[in-house]
């Protein structure tokens, strides 16, 4: 194993919410889906309906309480946030007769069959959006951290006592965080869309359903497929913010959390009082929330005939756009930036 | 003999503070040097500079290179302990064993493994869990299997029991030194290194206000238990201290003829550290 993998390996050692987080995630999962209440996997499903046309809360309408912005709000879910959305407006559902919640493996097996392939679509879908949005807080935090924790505690001086170059140390940080940690995130969401097709078997099973609609090939190569596009995206499209992070971590004195996140927020609050534009604001929002919503935007999704391998080209789109070649520059720039502040910043003992 | 490390105009100012202020030194192959100073003497800055962690003005060079700019070159020849507290606390025994072995081309895992198990140390401890004894003895391990050229130890024994403070030292001398290996320490302990430097420098204010051998420092200084009678032919001498011991003054010179002092009272060599508070007190009035 050569220099650089060990300092990889080293941030693996010292940094144990990597594996760890999307190992509870999966474990929480595994529970889930095998009792296959909890979770993700939750639909509303109008039994009056008959069991046909039902999707994510698609059938959800008037007459059950929701307002039209909810229904549009479920019928696209976009990240783990309006996952928590969902559940929320599921429980103002209970005691109306005519619904009921119950797991994605059901709702499968009650939805017309030719809707089938595009609703387990977008179950692995969120299955991977969540993991990356678990993971994407753990790579923020472990980014901020990273070159700031050695300089708290004091033990730089006994890694700048080895013959390694600050070159070497910050690059080693990035490659975590924008390689390393994506590519966890993608091996998580597969495993992830794995325990939700066995658990969902499991459930199929005991209900007397069909277990392998969990297990449709397309389906699964597809969403497999996805999430490594969208680790790929992810590395690329999130690597100006964590070299920003690893700026902020290399030089903020105290705090790299407020030395990170302050100055944007200010500069988008002074652009909002000087020129009442929002410009930067949205900027960072869209930098912020890009890959995640790419997954579900096409119109198709809300058309229901949604193929797995639709979220990639919807991922993959943003491989290709003027804004992700200027984020890679600004990477470039930053990370620059972290290398000399990290080899030139005075430790006053 | 060639300089291993060699200053000339060596400053660093903080602010409005000079650590180090046009400080001259230079540092043989093969020695065993103090670096003794006050607190805020600016060793620690000297320190810093000769392991490339600062930025310094002057000329500084350490086995022919700017520190500064090839810091990771000369960390391949040198090594150092800071004190306990460096050490990265979560990281365990094995690891950091393994790590410095995969980074460092001079490491010798046997030498690390050999001195490790000589001590209660269990390889799946995390150093968190460590007393600040085997802290040291770690650090110890790590660094004495490291074949380098200079060993820059600072404040290495601090918060350690006396016995672990003098074990530390008789390690460092039987099983590490070996003529050609060049140890730079700096501490506040002085009595307990005195007996293994080669070479003693003083530091007081960012300059440098001894620098010479063991035995220039014997030959040069003397230190003179006056009998009562004698105390005013004494004082003519010229001391550059005096101390009242139980009963005796003891007057310290420089450069006073031994034969001169004798007849006044019994003459020896001052200890470093009455050497130390002489010559400090000398700066001050």
């Amino acid at each position: 194993m050569n220099r650089f993998a060990w300092l990889v390996r080293r941030e693996f050692w010292e940094h144990r919410a990597i594996w760890i987080a999307p190992a509870v995630v999966l474990a929480i999962m595994l529970v889930g889906a095998v009792t296959g209440t909890v979770f993700l996997g939750d639909v509303q499903i109008d039994t009056d309906a008959n069991g046909a046309n039902v999707t994510l809360g698609e059938q959800a309408n008037g007459d059950n309480g929701l307002s039209k912005e909810d229904v549009e709000e479920l019928s696209s879910i976009r990240s783990a946030e309006d996952l928590h959305k969902l559940e929320r407006l599921k429980n103002l559902e209970k005691g109306q007769h005519e619904t009921r919640t119950v797991s994605a493996s059901e709702a499968l097996a009650m939805v017309a069959p030719e809707k089938r392939q595009g609703m387990l679509a977008i179950i692995y879908a969120a299955v991977t959006a969540l993991m990356f949005f678990v993971i994407g807080i753990i790579g923020f935090f472990y980014a901020l951290d990273c070159l700031y924790a050695d300089r708290r505690d004091r033990s730089i001086l006994f890694w700048k006592s080895l013959p390694l170059s600050d070159t070497e140390t910050v690059l080693s940080k990035f490659a975590v965080a924008a390689v390393a940690i994506p590519a966890v995130a993608a091996v998580a969401a597969i495993a992830g869309q794995l325990i939700m097709a066995a658990g969902g078997s499991i459930k199929l099973a005991f209900i007397g359903g069909e277990a392998g609609l969990m297990w449709m090939p397309q389906v699964l190569g597809g969403s497999a497929i996805a999430a490594v596009a969208l680790a790929l995206v992810a590395a690329l499209w999130y690597a100006p913010l964590v070299a920003y992070l690893l700026l902020a971590s290399a030089w903020a004195p105290k705090s790299p959390f407020l030395w990170a996140v302050l100055p944007p927020a200010a500069a988008a609050l002074l652009e909002k009082m000087a020129f009442g534009t929002p410009y930067i604001s949205s900027m960072l929002k869209y930098r912020l929330v890009a890959p995640l919503q790419a997954m579900f935007s096409a119109e198709k999704i809300k058309e229901e005939a949604v193929h797995a391998m639709d979220i990639v080209a919807n991922v993959t789109g943003l491989l290709f756009s003027p804004a992700m070649l200027l984020g890679l520059l600004a990477a470039a720039a930053l990370l620059a930036g972290a290398i000399w502040v990290r080899r030139y910043r005075d430790e006053s003992m | 003999m060639s300089n291993l490390i060699e200053a000339r105009g060596l400053s660093k100012v903080y602010g409005s503070t000079h650590a180090l202020d046009d400080a001259n030194f230079a540092i043989e192959e093969g020695k065993i040097v103090g670096l003794i100073g006050p607190n805020g003497a600016g060793k620690t800055t000297a320190l810093k500079a000769i392991l490339g962690l600062t930025r310094f003005d002057g000329s500084l060079t350490v086995l022919g290179r700017d520190p500064y700019r090839h810091r990771h070159e000369i960390m391949q020849d040198v090594c150092f302990i800071a004190d306990v507290a460096v050490l990265p606390r979560w990281i365990k025994v094995q690891q950091v064993v393994d790590f410095v072995a995969a980074t460092h081309p001079r490491f010798r895992r046997e030498v690390c493994d050999q001195f490790l198990s000589r001590t209660d140390i269990k390889r799946s401890s995390r150093v968190r869990q460590l007393s600040k004894g085997m802290i040291t003895q770690l650090n110890l391990a790590l660094v004495m299997a490291i074949d380098a050229k200079l060993l820059v130890l600072d404040e290495p024994t601090l918060g350690l029991d006396i016995l672990m403070r003098k074990q530390f030292y008789e390690t460092l001398l039987n099983e590490y030194f070996d003529g050609q290996r060049t140890i730079l320490v700096t501490t506040h302990q002085v009595e307990e290194v005195e007996h293994i430097l080669t070479d003693l420098m003083f530091i007081n204010r960012g300059r440098i206000v001894l620098d010479a051998s063991m035995e220039d420092v014997a030959e040069r200084y003397s230190q003179l238990a006056v009998r009562p009678e004698q105390t005013e032919a004494a004082r003519a001498l010229g001391p550059i201290a005096v101390r009242q011991g139980l009963g005796r003054v003891h007057m310290i010179y420089s450069g006073v003829p031994r034969e001169e002092l004798a007849k006044l009272g019994e003459v020896g060599v001052p200890s470093v550290a009455d050497l130390f508070v002489a010559l400090m007190q000398g700066e001050r009035s």
